[in-house]
């Protein structure tokens, strides 16, 4: 078995797609270029491919992670270039190289990610206001949320998890950027914002992840 | 805007597109514009095979493009609406009044209110009257068009039969008339074999309600309209490039429609009559395509398609013949409806290494007396030979389906459905099933009398007596190992009176869906009690299109429309139902004198001789 990273980008259309849904477009693209993708033995065979951090639908993500296991050995550019043409629309892989197996697996090693969110507003808003906004969410000593589990629901602490965040104004809304920990989604940080102040509602904005973070980088 | 409403509601991929296959053309240099849209959610839509033949017929012309549009979801629907948004198409995201044409498919009655919808939400009129040169051409084709008269209201032209052919037709007959004018470009559509402008043609009743005719009243339309039949699959193309959906539809694998048409005859069955008469495609053509369509697509499931696939002649050497090639690279081949025997589920068994699921069949009726009166040759040797030979090869889950309300129904018929579940049970445990895993699904639908079936002049049971008869059967079917479903017998009856009825219930169709009847054949979103009071506001007795028989003098309300299939010839196979007598399949026996062959001059077509 030979294994590979890729690193990807997933926009567009694609935004929308949940992360089953990626792990089909990558399995069908794959057979579309002809290539072979190793599967899991046994009674429900899956392919072995494994994802850094699975995107929420409707965020777009601009430099993800997930490591493919083929059954024959690639020259990195050639899979890379292979797989691209048979790609839907919306999914590009950027890079692609050989990943060793004893690397530590992928989701383990991320530690968080950087977001942007561009929302609209319903009236024009200063610069001040929205640093105003952003500083009473950063001063708090901790923004309790909960989360429904599958059992209970869970009561966790955000504030912690916020490292970074910063925005802009501008004539049709706000942009902001985030730096948050793994976990920490980026909508329950807008809720945050929304609470402290901000007018918009969180369906009005468009999520996109930039960037994963990993205490040994991911490429 | 488009991403905000997005961001409001559930599976947003219904509708952003970008999908691999999907097809983006130049619209200010192609010359005719089609929208195809399904009255139903993507999930289901995309899982239709017309709609990926369509795709590609229109597509390769070059003066014409298609693109894809399905019914909103209710919480895209209220997004649009309440944005002042219209519907638009997932290609190119237009607005759907900006098409030409705009061409729904029938495949199912309880659709009808999403396609009133679907006109709405696009900001084009409902009514056919009162579109304007300016809006696009509504036109409709699919099963249910072989009585189109509930929708007379709202469609412009009709499709009857197959389209490949026939849609080529129209749009050449629409790039030269379009400039005329509506009136004049409907009558150069009607001009064509298969087209059906119900606008040119009257209706007259009857004092008790029962139609007395059916004219056309404009020169040159023909009495009866004769549907499209393609007389060489062979020779028209078979979809290789479908859009290959993002997110899960309900039947996510390459199709190949492998042959046209089923002639065994079964006695309630429309799409027996309406598809004749058989049509194979031959091995080469089959494994082409699914050799192309596997490489277009990616996909790991390929479907061989028709109404009764393991009768294709040499289908084992087929199956073979792919698997040997495609199988190694993890391609799993499915059979959908298998026949009811042993023979179906070897080939089913070389299909599916992995035996999981279940398999299905349909004996329809739970005694041999019945079973004959239906024509659905069926014994119970053959049933029980066959799960006999299911559960040896591994499968522990069978599934029987079932109808009930049919004619000459007696309890004795029900107590039938009980027995043969037992007997499967028995069979299983014999097979050494193990008891925790052995599951027999017994699924019972109510009869629905379809138009041009045999069974047409038949009303359906009352719903008293349905709801009666789907208790008896539960009671009869408390077994261990046995799970019993049923269909809601206020949907059926619903599909009842829009399958028999005439336009006038075009204005009843109309007043529910003002009333807020949406996507009816979806159990959560069906509302009965609306639909109740538009039958009333309408003035209309829905028991009656439902329940009430037609006498074989009668002018039916589809008397307009013709599958080629001779109304003696339905009158002496209902008569010979009666009496319980069985006829045969010309597909592999002689010619039973139908009177399609002669009247379409058409042939049956078989890859191989039998």
């Amino acid at each position: 078995m030979f294994r590979y990273r890729i690193c990807y980008s997933k926009t567009g259309p694609a935004r929308y797609l949940s992360h089953l849904d990626l792990i089909r477009a990558f399995t069908r693209s794959a057979r579309r270029a002809g290539l072979p993708v190793a599967y899991s033995h046994g009674f429900n065979p899956h392919p072995r491919i494994v994802f850094a951090a699975p995107l929420p639908v409707g965020i777009a993500g601009e430099s993800e992670f997930a490591d493919l296991e083929m059954e024959r050995e690639f020259a990195p550019g050639e899979l890379r270039d292979a797989l691209n043409l048979c790609l839907p629309q919306g999914i590009t892989l950027s890079g692609v190289r050989a990943a060793d197996e004893k690397e530590k697996p992928l989701m383990a090693r991320v530690t968080g990610a950087h977001y942007s969110c561009r929302g609209f507003l319903p009236a024009e808003m200063n610069k001040r206001e929205l640093d105003e906004i952003i500083q009473r969410v950063m001063n708090k000593d901790e923004i309790l949320i909960s989360r429904p589990g599958k059992k209970n629901t869970r009561t966790l602490d955000l504030r912690p998890g916020i490292h970074g965040l910063t925005g802009e104004t501008g004539a049709s809304g706000v942009q902001l950027w985030m730096n948050l920990q793994a976990g920490v989604r980026p909508q329950e940080v807008l809720r945050a914002l929304r609470e402290a102040g901000l007018p918009a509602e969180i369906e009005d904005f468009t999520i996109v992840r930039h960037e994963l973070h990993a205490q040994e980088p991911l490429w | 805007m488009l991403e905000k409403i997005l961001g409001r509601v559930q599976k947003p991929a219904r509708y952003a597109g970008g999908e691999w296959n999907a097809v983006i053309k130049d619209w200010s240099k192609t010359a005719v514009k089609v929208a195809f849209a399904f009255p139903d959610v993507y999930e289901v839509g995309m899982s239709h095979l017309g709609l990926q033949i369509l795709y590609q017929v229109v597509n390769d012309l070059d003066y014409a493009l298609l693109e894809r549009v399905f019914a909103p979801w209710p919480d895209m629907e209220e997004q649009l609406r309440s944005h002042g948004f219209p519907l638009f198409s997932l290609e190119s995201r237009r607005a759907l009044s900006d098409f030409d044409i705009v061409a729904f498919t029938l495949q199912y009655e309880l659709t009808y209110t999403n396609i009133l919808n679907m006109l709405d939400l696009a900001g084009i009129p409902v009514l056919a009257k009162d579109r304007g040169e300016n809006d696009p051409l509504v036109i409709a084709g699919g099963p249910c068009a072989y009585n189109p008269e509930p929708l007379a209201d709202f469609i412009d032209a009709f499709v009857i039969g197959e389209g490949e052919e026939v849609i080529v037709e129209l749009l050449n007959s629409y790039r030269a008339n379009a400039g005329l004018g509506k009136r004049e470009l409907l009558q150069s559509l009607g001009r064509l074999d298969g087209v059906y402008v119900p606008s040119f043609y009257s209706v007259e009743y009857h004092q008790d309600g029962r139609v007395a005719s059916i004219q056309p009243v404009v020169k040159g339309m023909p009495e009866k309209v004769k549907k499209r039949v393609v007389r060489d699959l062979d020779a028209v193309p078979l979809p290789v490039k479908p859009v290959v959906p993002g997110i899960e539809a309900v039947h996510d694998r390459a199709m190949v429609e492998i042959f046209r048409g089923c002639t065994h005859g079964c006695r309630f069955c429309q799409a027996g009559i309406i598809y004749r008469p058989v049509r194979e495609r031959s091995r080469d053509t089959i494994f082409k395509a699914a050799t192309e369509l596997l490489k277009n697509t990616g996909y790991d499931e390929l479907s061989l398609v028709s109404l009764s696939t393991t009768d294709y002649s040499g289908i084992g050497g087929l199956m073979r013949s792919i698997l040997d090639v495609h199988g190694p690279g993890g391609v799993n081949v499915s059979l959908p409806s298998l026949r009811v025997d042993a023979f179906a589920v070897d080939l089913a068994k070389e299909a599916r290494r992995v035996r999981r699921g279940s398999l299905t069949f349909a004996p329809e009726a739970g005694t041999q007396r019945l079973r004959d009166i239906i024509n659905k040759g069926v014994s119970e040797d053959d049933l029980m030979q066959a799960v006999t030979s299911a559960f040896k090869a591994g499968w522990q889950a069978v599934k029987l389906y079932f109808m009930i309300g049919l004619p000459k129904e007696t309890r004795e018929d029900l107590d039938g459905i009980a027995q043969l579940a037992r007997q499967v049970v028995e069979a299983g445990l014999a097979c050494g099933v193990p008891p925790g895993r052995l599951r027999v699904t017994v699924s019972a639908s109510s009869f629905v009398p379809k138009a041009h079936s045999v069974f047409q002049w038949e009303g359906q049971d009352s719903q008293a007596l349905l709801q009666e008869k789907q208790a008896y059967l539960k009671d009869r079917l408390r077994l261990r190992h046995v799970v019993f479903h049923w269909h809601d017998p206020e949907t059926s009856f619903l599909e009842a009176v829009l399958a028999r009825g005439d336009r006038r219930l075009g204005r009843a169709v109309q007043l529910a869906w003002q009333l807020g009847c949406r996507f009816d054949g979806w159990t959560e979103w069906f509302k009965p009690d609306l639909w109740q009071q538009a039958f009333r506001e309408a003035g209309l007795d829905e028991k009656w299109y439902a329940y009430h028989r037609y006498s074989f003098d009668d002018t039916l309300p589809w008397e307009h429309i013709d599958t080629g299939v001779e109304k003696s010839f339905l009158i002496s196979e209902y008569r010979r139902a009666m009496d319980g007598e069985k006829t045969d399949d010309c597909r592999s026996g002689p010619c039973q004198g139908c009177g399609l062959c002669t009247a379409l001059e058409v042939e049956r077509v078989l890859a191989s001789r039998p």
